[in-house]
């Protein structure tokens, strides 16, 4: 198996989940290296499992690539997927178990809410893997960027591809970040996989769960488990973010994946005794997020810039210090592997997305732009089919927890999304594309973006522990 | 009692009005895992012919057998609404596409020139469908080897007229003549980007000329003309054009227009 022409018989099941399998293994160890996410159950660990593998292997199989010229190939990208496990192996070995906080009881209303929440979430997940398993690929992005550009960097086991740096070459968008890819790749030459599209798309969808286990997790250590299981919920039953091609884990657009790259760095680098561990593992989602999209990099600057607001708002900039300066360091070498790796490559087919810069151009484009991309906004937000009740319940649920919001541990989400939506907002002022149209291609997936500090927000909002009135610090669930 | 109703009441409500939009995601996810086991049981190839229609998996397989991995190849959209070129892009990769751009009525070029051209050209047409080409056939450009700028030379193409419909077999023919200077040196005819064998080219007398242009001379030679017997043709939209060649290689370029071939 593995190359054009040969005979395949059936989906590549069995290689898709292991190599699913593998990834996620490897970010559990990872999550065995963060001394806050080693306290918590396995269950609550496996989001970010999934999420610290998808950007260790995909990262560090761009990094070495690129910067070290290794071939793609397994014997370089196996030991990479072992490290993790290696290092964690040594850690247990070399220290004493730690020991588990001790459980509180569920209550009985928490007890029906995440019950419901575990069968449904693991219901989706499996409609969601086994449409990925059985129909290829069939989404634009996924045909015209991501998947094509998988194909070109593993036929030549390089991200510095020759499609992608030759200037004659068609090839769309051929400076995107290739994070998605190259852990496509990645998973595809561990296992042995063949080239059909239907390996990959399990991948993709599996960042629906990891998502809601990130959200409930972080959620829960900061609101309690009530209002992080209702938040998680909302955001579970959001049509778009499961279902949808164009956005959603449905589909292999890698606004999900980037959604929960820059969130979770977030949440992990604010979380509650937040240190040096935390801040390597943060920086390590938030360069992922960097090499993800295009909007990764500022994404990412916004979330640092969120954790420095939290930090000086909550009087403990000297007690973060290691946390924030690893995560910077981190996301800032991938943002310079980043510039590398895209110097190589021509610019071309690329669509100029940018009118013109500077502060008058951002106040004429906004005064003229941003009403009518408004209007499409809400517009899209109203789509029953789209989004189910889920633009009813989230201002429903900040209207009526609004008196809960205003503690520490909003701080960082509040800033994170005011940072994301003024770069959205300078975004659509700024383009070349018509408002209106710029606005319903893309507003549903912004919105996908910013899912993680935004259904965090609403977990605080719906927080009924009466100390939520008047809590300074965090405590967990 | 009451305040710690309000309390839980943000979250009740919140979780309630979520539960309420479940089970349409139920019924989705339902139907997908009900429908897995046949997808999951077809080969790639199978796949493919279910999702895109037996046309594109048959065009794409000859693709795939006459482009080696990794070579190049020309990739000519005619200009669809869709996504087509991005499945070819994608579904032929790793072979890396060339961008050919429509010039004028058929003909092609590169926007960005290979050092050397790719034997073998995809071509997506507007319906979607894809087809194989050699690349230089699709190269042949309207006006190759005209330099200088265009002279008022008399002459036209008088068939088929631009717009036209056509059923059967299909003449191209007009006139050309200078004023005093007998008939034109050369007649260069180009069909769908394609120059014609100047060999197929016939001259022949235009009386109705002389008689409508005052001086202008002896037209037994004036005309031109050169057939295509019916079927030659694909029903459809077609692109003619032509070169009227006179003295010194001066010259007029009359088109290129389309015209439409009926069964």
């Amino acid at each position: 198996m593995g190359v054009y022409g040969d005979e395949v018989s059936g989906a590549p099941v069995a290689a898709s989940l292991a190599a699913a399998g593998l990834v996620a293994a490897s970010g559990l160890a990872l999550t065995d290296l963060v001394p806050v996410l080693r306290e918590r159950v396995v269950l609550r660990r496996l989001g970010w499992a999934w999420l610290l593998g998808c950007a260790w292997l995909g990262g560090s199989a761009y990094a070495v690539s690129h910067v070290l010229h290794l071939p793609l190939r397994r014997g370089v990208l196996l030991p990479l997927a072992l490290l993790p496990v290696a290092a964690a192996l040594v850690r247990r070995l070399s220290s004493a178990t730690p020991e588990r906080r001790e459980r509180v009881p569920l209550k009985p209303f928490e007890g029906i809410l995440l019950a419901l929440l575990l069968v449904f979430g693991i219901f989706v997940t499996a409609g969601l893997v086994a449409n990925g398993l059985a129909i290829p690929v069939s989404d634009w992005d996924g045909k015209m960027t991501w998947v094509a550009q998988a194909r070109f960097i593993r036929g030549a086991r390089t991200v510095d591809a020759p499609a992608l740096r030759g200037a004659t070459a068609w090839v769309i968008h051929p400076r995107y970040p290739a994070l998605m890819p190259v852990l496509q790749v990645a998973a595809q030459e561990i296992v042995d996989a063949p080239w059909d599209d239907r390996f990959v798309r399990p991948l993709y969808a599996l960042f629906w769960p990891a998502f809601l286990l990130v959200l409930f997790d972080a959620a829960s250590a900061r609101a309690g488990r009530l209002a992080a299981a209702a938040a998680a919920l909302a955001a579970a039953c959001a049509p778009y973010l499961a279902f949808s091609l164009h956005g959603g884990a449905a589909g292999t657009y890698s606004d999900l994946p980037l959604a929960c790259f820059w969130g979770g760095g977030l949440l992990l680098l604010t979380s509650e005794g937040a240190g040096l561990g935390e801040g390597l593992a943060s920086g390590l989602l938030l360069g992922a997020a960097v090499l993800t999209k295009s909007e990764g990099l500022p994404l990412a600057a916004v979330a640092l810039a969120a954790a420095l607001a939290w930090a000086v708002a909550g009087g403990r900039l000297a007690g973060s210090r290691n946390s924030l300066l690893a995560a910077a360091g981190v996301t800032a070498a991938a943002a310079l592997l980043l510039v590398s790796w895209r110097s190589g490559i021509p610019q071309r087919y690329d669509e100029g997305q940018v009118a013109a810069f500077g502060l008058a151009a951002l106040a004429k484009g906004a005064a003229a732009r941003l009403p009518e991309a408004a209007r499409a906004c809400l517009h899209a937000m109203a789509d029953r089919r789209e989004w189910g009740f889920t633009w009813l319940l989230v201002p429903l649920g900040f209207v009526l927890g609004a008196r809960r919001l205003g503690r520490l541990a909003a701080v960082p989400l509040a800033v994170a999304l005011a940072g994301a939506l003024a770069f959205y907002a300078a975004a659509y002022a700024l383009s070349v594309w018509p408002a209106e149209e710029l606005a319903r291609t893309t507003w549903d997936r912004f919105l996908i973006q910013m899912g993680l500090p935004l259904f965090a927000l609403l977990a605080l909002a719906l927080d009924p522990r009466p100390q939520s009135l008047f809590q300074t610090k965090e405590r967990a669930g | 009692m009451s305040s710690r109703f309000v309390a839980f009441l943000p979250a009740s409500a919140v979780a309630v009005l979520a539960l309420v939009a479940a089970p349409a995601q139920v019924r989705t996810a339902w139907d997908w895992l009900q429908e897995s086991p046949h997808g999951i049981g077809r080969d790639e190839e199978t796949a493919r012919r279910e999702l895109r229609g037996a046309p594109y998996a048959v065009a794409l397989a000859q693709a795939m057998a006459r482009i080696p991995a990794g070579s190049a190849y020309g990739l000519a959209d005619e200009g669809g609404p869709g996504p087509d070129k991005n499945w070819v892009r994608c579904d032929l990769a790793p072979r890396v596409p060339v961008q050919l751009r429509p010039e004028s009525c058929g003909s092609w070029f590169f926007e960005r020139p290979p050092k050397d051209v790719p034997e073998v050209s995809v071509v997506v047409a507007r319906d979607g469908s894809i087809r194989l080409a050699e690349t230089r056939t699709l190269l042949t450009s309207l006006w190759s080897g005209l330099t200088g700028p265009e002279e008022e030379i008399p002459g036209w193409i008088d068939a088929p007229a631009e717009d036209r419909t056509v059923a059967g077999r299909v003449e191209v023919s007009g006139w050309c003549q200078e004023k005093g200077k007998g008939p034109c040196a050369a007649i260069r005819v180009w069909l769908d980007g394609v120059e014609v064998d100047a060999a197929r080219i016939e001259r022949f007398p235009r009386p109705d000329v002389q008689a409508a242009v005052p001086d202008i001379g002896d037209c037994s030679r004036a005309g031109w003309r050169t057939a295509f017997e019916a079927g030659a043709l694909a029903p459809g939209r077609h692109c003619v054009a032509a070169a009227l060649v006179a003295e010194g290689g001066r010259h007029r370029r009359v088109g290129p227009w389309a015209f439409t071939v009926t069964k």
